[in-house]
């Protein structure tokens, strides 16, 4: 470990079927690319070793559980801590997270500080525990305060998350990589797709109940354990169309491709609420729809906004209106020639525009314009 | 007649990972799993038993600890008390744990998603 000049560093489980993980994937490597090599801190579970050597990256992973998801934040700081002890050539350190970022900024250390920031605990928390205490988010957002303020340089996925920063931050897009179109999956008949987390503000409900309004079959291929998916199948009851929805959970990329590639539309029904509307998002789901060619009904969103354009890549309806998303639906399902159109411009949009080739070159310009010894590409 | 291939018990793997195509040299002493001349150390340990023992090293100082010797530098000037670490450090609140509802995470920790 000794000699890494490079830190990587993320409150998450790496590799996973998150779309985190393909952003973890790309930046890191990015980083490890223009710095021959460095460290790779992630959390382990699943089965994940503690220890991977590839090449001249250094994988670690945190592996002690807790009861308590914010015990396990400190235990996982504290092993960052010893880790950054033992990095004496360190020139930079990338963080995606408070909890990565607090040991950082507070390490003796001339090393560059990158604050990544996807997303901020005191925004998200509350939506994942309600009764999470009002006086302990504030402290959370003090550490991100803390962390963005020691930053030397910021990056955010999305304008809207960079604009309401109370630091100067650069935007580095999410981005999709174009793929040849794969076989179609096992399904008989047109189906809709929803892919991604099954956290409350993805609106998952609101697609349900879009679904329940309409004769059409909803695949729901879940980045997470099927644990989660019990409120949405007891909705789904209730709605009388649990026939109608088919659930796959943590497919692999080459699994879920075919689903992607084959949808009649994708949706993205995001909810109007502070993590979307006020913190931001670049939610993979519809940059990897668009380059598949899928033209994605999603929430009018100005996140969403920054990704594509209504009635051009797609079409955006009112966020948690289970009714507009439906009529939106049929109208398109009415007139497939449309839907092709909208295919074609949304993975010509990506291709120009929002591939990870495309952010990774901003990523590295930023890193190059910051340490000398790292000529901009 | 078969043979079973005396592999090496680690793994490979950046994004996708997959089993160590190396043969098998020796054991672990700590987890007695089957390693190839790559994956042992020198102390006879797999890489994977020598970085959870320096985790549990750093650990040694626990999280209570860990967080109050936090709270000295920063932590401090904020009042940052994530949890009830369960000590008689009248510092801690009580009630600040009751919001979580369990260990029930299994979406690889974090919080958000892209």
């Amino acid at each position: 470990m000794r000699g890494a000049r490079a830190l990587y560093a993320a409150f998450d489980r790496f590799p996973s079927r998150k779309g985190s993980a393909v952003h973890i994937d790309r930046f890191a490597r990015a980083l490890f690319e223009r710095s021959g090599g460095g460290l790779l801190y992630v959390l382990g579970g699943e089965g994940l070793p503690s220890y991977q050597r590839e090449g001249d990256v250094e994988i670690v992973r945190y592996m002690r559980e807790a009861d308590h998801v914010l015990e396990r934040a400190a235990g996982y700081g504290a092993r960052l801590s010893a880790l950054l002890d033992e990095l004496p050539d360190l020139e930079i350190a990338h963080f995606r997270d408070p909890w990565s970022g607090l040991p950082i900024v507070e390490h003796d250390g001339d090393h560059l500080k990158v604050y990544e920031v996807n997303g901020l605990p005191s925004i998200e928390l509350p939506f994942l525990y309600p009764a999470i205490p009002n006086a302990l988010l504030e402290q959370i957002a003090e550490m991100e305060l803390r962390c963005l303020h020691a930053a030397d340089l910021v990056i955010t996925p999305s304008q809207v998350t960079a604009d309401r920063l109370p630091v100067p931050a650069h935007v580095v897009p999410n981005g999709a990589e174009l793929r040849p179109r794969s076989e179609r999956p096992a399904l008989d008949r047109p189906y809709l797709l929803y892919f991604g987390a099954l956290q409350p503000w993805q609106g998952v409900d609101t697609a349900l109940r879009a679904v329940a309004r309409l004769e059409l079959d909803l695949v729901i291929c879940a980045s997470v354990h099927q644990r989660r998916a019990k409120p949405y199948r007891k909705l789904a009851e209730k709605l009388g169309i649990e026939a109608r929805v088919h659930w796959h959970f943590a497919l692999p990329e080459e699994e879920l491709a075919p689903w992607r590639d084959h949808a009649l539309l994708s949706l993205a029904p995001l909810r109007d609420c502070s993590r979307n509307a006020v913190q931001g998002c670049a939610p993979l789901k519809i940059l990897e729809s668009m380059a598949a060619g899928v033209p994605v009904v999603a929430s009018d969103l100005p996140a969403v906004r920054e990704l594509l354009t209504d009635g051009v890549h797609g079409r955006l309806v009112a966020p948690d209106r289970p009714g507009e998303l439906a009529r939106a639906i049929r109208v398109l399902l009415d007139y497939p020639e449309e839907r092709e159109r909208m295919g074609a411009a949304a993975r010509a949009h990506v291709q120009a525009h929002l591939t990870w080739d495309a952010s990774v070159a901003r990523l590295q310009r930023l890193y190059g314009e910051r340490m000398p010894a790292w000529p901009t590409a | 007649m078969s043979f079973a291939l005396d592999l090496c018990s680690c793994k490979r793997g950046f994004f996708t990972l997959r089993d160590c195509a190396n043969s098998a040299v020796t054991s672990c002493s700590a987890c007695s799993r089957r390693i190839c001349a790559e994956h042992i150390t020198q102390a006879g340990l797999c890489v994977e038993c020598v970085a959870k023992r320096s985790e549990d090293a750093a650990l040694d100082e626990t999280s209570t600890t860990y967080a109050i010797r936090s709270r000295q530098r920063w932590y401090g000037s904020s009042n940052y008390s994530p949890v009830w670490w369960g000590t008689s450090d009248p510092y801690w609140n009580d009630t600040d744990y009751r919001w979580y509802e369990g260990n029930d995470d299994d979406d690889g920790g974090g919080f958000g998603d892209s």
